[in-house]
């Protein structure tokens, strides 16, 4: 009979103990859901705030390809870039530029005449095909390419021509 | 006894671990809250920046009222590099020039100063406003500044909110729909006393007399010719344009902590971009004039090749003739325009007798060349490099004001005139 009450004992300390185990795996489960959850919530708004961030860069060039297209710094008034402004732009200090449309970004043009490219400069104007303005060397960028036309005051001829505007990431 | 130890047990593990996994849950739920609230504020901000960039681009007015779901105050940094809109949980720049009085509706429209070769525009981003103007004085002077005020704000006509003008004579106010009725009703009044009348949210007060100094006027700004003051304010302010103007009405006379007027900070501010968008225009503008200047170089080395190949006849001489008028006139180029001018013109002419004599064998545009050579593009690009020179400061005492708004003047001249001769 002893033997019988500490058999009894034993089992329902036992019971109790895989009672408490059963808790602590239920709470240590339930902990994992919602930490689960919360990785999974904060991926997806990390995952959100990466595609805006994106989306954003994507609309800052677009904006500043706008901004070019119609700026009389580098236009006529019939928004067609103009060689000399371009020429005379090369010339300015990329912080000049920055002041009015921000840092990191780049602009390039080059008219599509089939000749080997040529960079315009004060010195070599008109004898010269492509145009650079705050570009570094900086491969990370993201940009968009248009076809723009481009005005020769010298040969009072208008080209075609490719517009590459980036921002630098 | 084990059974009720376990029950105990059970009890505060279970309230431990619910309080633990509540005050969890609930901070997350905070943040995400707040995260969702801040991200929807740099969005309503984000689409506030494009809609003022659209119509910067195109001049087309927009109504924007979004900022009615942003519970905190929006307030915005000009004097900023780069200047900045500030809202509850951060800030963002903005590249666009705009006059901006933050409210929760707004209308979008456009402003801009021609000066032919150049454009200063803005986007103006204002609630309902009412200009309230008193001129103590109706000389023709005060009407011309009240109608270059009133144009800056005609293309809010129509939209809600808009900006209409109004009158105040002592504390009588009489509200107009636009400049023209505004104007109508002036020329049938005789005389003003200066506004005590009490102002509503949205109404801004103008005074304009020849006897505006510091301590005046006790509301608005206060306008006589070349200057600006602001109530409560001992600095004065020199103006160039209507758009200085309206940058300080709009800013007007409230006060910020450190006691800076809104319309102080707004003026600094449109002061700031105007030159750095001048500087870069003008000088731009100087360097294409000079490349201009190589176009001529270019037919002079023509023209001396021309006459090298060419036998001893009437022609080579015309060609050596116009080659020396042509380096002549280049000399003068940088110094003396008049007399660049004045040796052009007479390259021209021997230009008129070559093809008089039937030898002419430059290129078909030449002529146009010349006619813009002789025009005196020297004295256009010696204008352009004097405002890029004065435009470098942000800012602009009287004199350089004054001497800045000469030569923007002249240069407008210039280029109408360049224009007309087809040489742009």
């Amino acid at each position: 009979m002893p033997d019988q009450t500490l058999y009894n004992n034993c089992r329902s300390e036992m019971k109790g103990q895989g009672n408490i185990v059963e808790y602590a795996l239920l709470v240590f489960f339930i902990v994992i859901i919602i930490f689960v959850l919360i990785v999974f919530i904060t991926g997806f708004q990390l995952f959100q705030i990466d595609t805006e961030a994106q989306k954003q860069s994507l609309d800052r060039t677009l904006s500043l390809s706008k901004q070019f297209m119609v700026s009389g710094y580098f236009t006529n008034k019939d928004s067609v870039f103009d060689d000399a402004k371009l020429t005379a732009a090369t010339g300015l200090a990329c912080s000049d530029f920055e002041k009015t449309f921000g840092s990191s970004w780049f602009l390039e043009v080059r008219t599509l005449d089939n000749k080997s490219q040529k960079e315009c400069s004060m010195e070599n104007y008109p004898d010269c095909n492509y145009w650079k303005i705050c570009v570094k060397n900086n491969p990370k960028n993201i940009s968009y390419i248009f076809p723009v036309n481009v005005f020769s005051k010298t040969d009072d001829m208008v080209s075609l021509a490719s517009l590459k505007v980036g921002i630098y990431r | 006894m084990t059974t009720s130890l376990f029950d105990l047990f059970k009890i505060i593990f279970g309230i431990i671990a619910s309080i633990m996994i509540l005050i969890f849950v609930l901070r997350y739920a905070g943040d995400f809250k707040s995260f969702q609230e801040t991200s929807q504020e740099i969005k309503i901000v984000d689409n506030f920046k494009k809609a003022a960039e659209d119509v910067y681009l195109t001049g087309d007015p927009q109504t924007f009222y979004d900022f009615s779901r942003i519970k905190s105050n929006l307030s915005f940094s000009g004097l900023e590099d780069p200047p900045k809109i500030y809202f509850k949980s951060g800030n963002t720049p903005i590249f666009t020039p705009i006059l901006f009085s933050p409210s929760k509706e707004l209308l979008i429209t456009k402003a801009f100063l021609n000066y032919g070769w150049w454009d200063f525009a803005t986007a103006v981003a204002v609630p309902q406003t009412v200009i309230i103007f008193t001129p103590l004085e109706l000389g023709q002077e005060n009407l011309d500044i009240m109608k270059s005020i009133t144009d800056i704000f005609q293309s809010s006509i129509g939209y809600s909110p808009n900006i209409s003008f109004g009158l105040c004579n002592g504390r009588d106010i009489e509200i107009f729909s636009d400049g023209f009725e505004l104007t109508n009703s002036l020329s049938q009044q005789n005389r003003f006393e200066k506004c005590t009348a009490r102002l509503q949210d949205g109404f801004k007060l103008v005074t304009i007399s020849a006897n505006c100094d510091a301590g005046f006027v006790t509301k608005g700004v206060c306008i006589r010719p070349s200057h600006t003051f602001i109530a409560g304010s001992q600095s004065q302010y020199v103006y160039k344009d209507p758009l200085d103007l309206a940058f300080l009405i709009i800013g007007n006379d409230k006060k910020d902590v450190f006691g800076v007027t809104e319309g102080e900070k707004l003026y600094k501010y449109k002061n700031k971009i105007y030159s750095q968008s001048l500087f870069i225009a003008a000088k731009i503008q100087a360097e294409r004039l000079s490349l201009i200047s190589f176009e001529l170089e270019k037919i002079k080395t023509e023209t001396e090749k021309l006459a090298s190949e060419l036998e001893e006849t009437e022609c080579r001489g015309i060609y050596n003739e116009i080659s020396n008028q042509i380096y002549i006139s280049l000399s003068y180029l940088t110094n003396n325009a008049d007399s660049a001018k004045e040796n052009t013109e007479e390259a021209k002419k021997l230009y008129d007798e070559i093809k008089s004599k039937n030898c002419i064998r430059l290129p078909s545009d030449i002529e146009n060349k010349f006619t813009c050579a002789a025009f005196g593009f020297a004295e256009f690009r010696s204008v352009s490099e004097k405002i890029s020179a004065l435009a470098k400061q942000d800012y602009f005492d009287a004199v350089v004001a004054d001497e800045l708004k000469q030569n923007l003047e002249l240069s407008k001249q210039l280029y109408q005139q360049y224009k007309n001769m087809g040489c742009d």
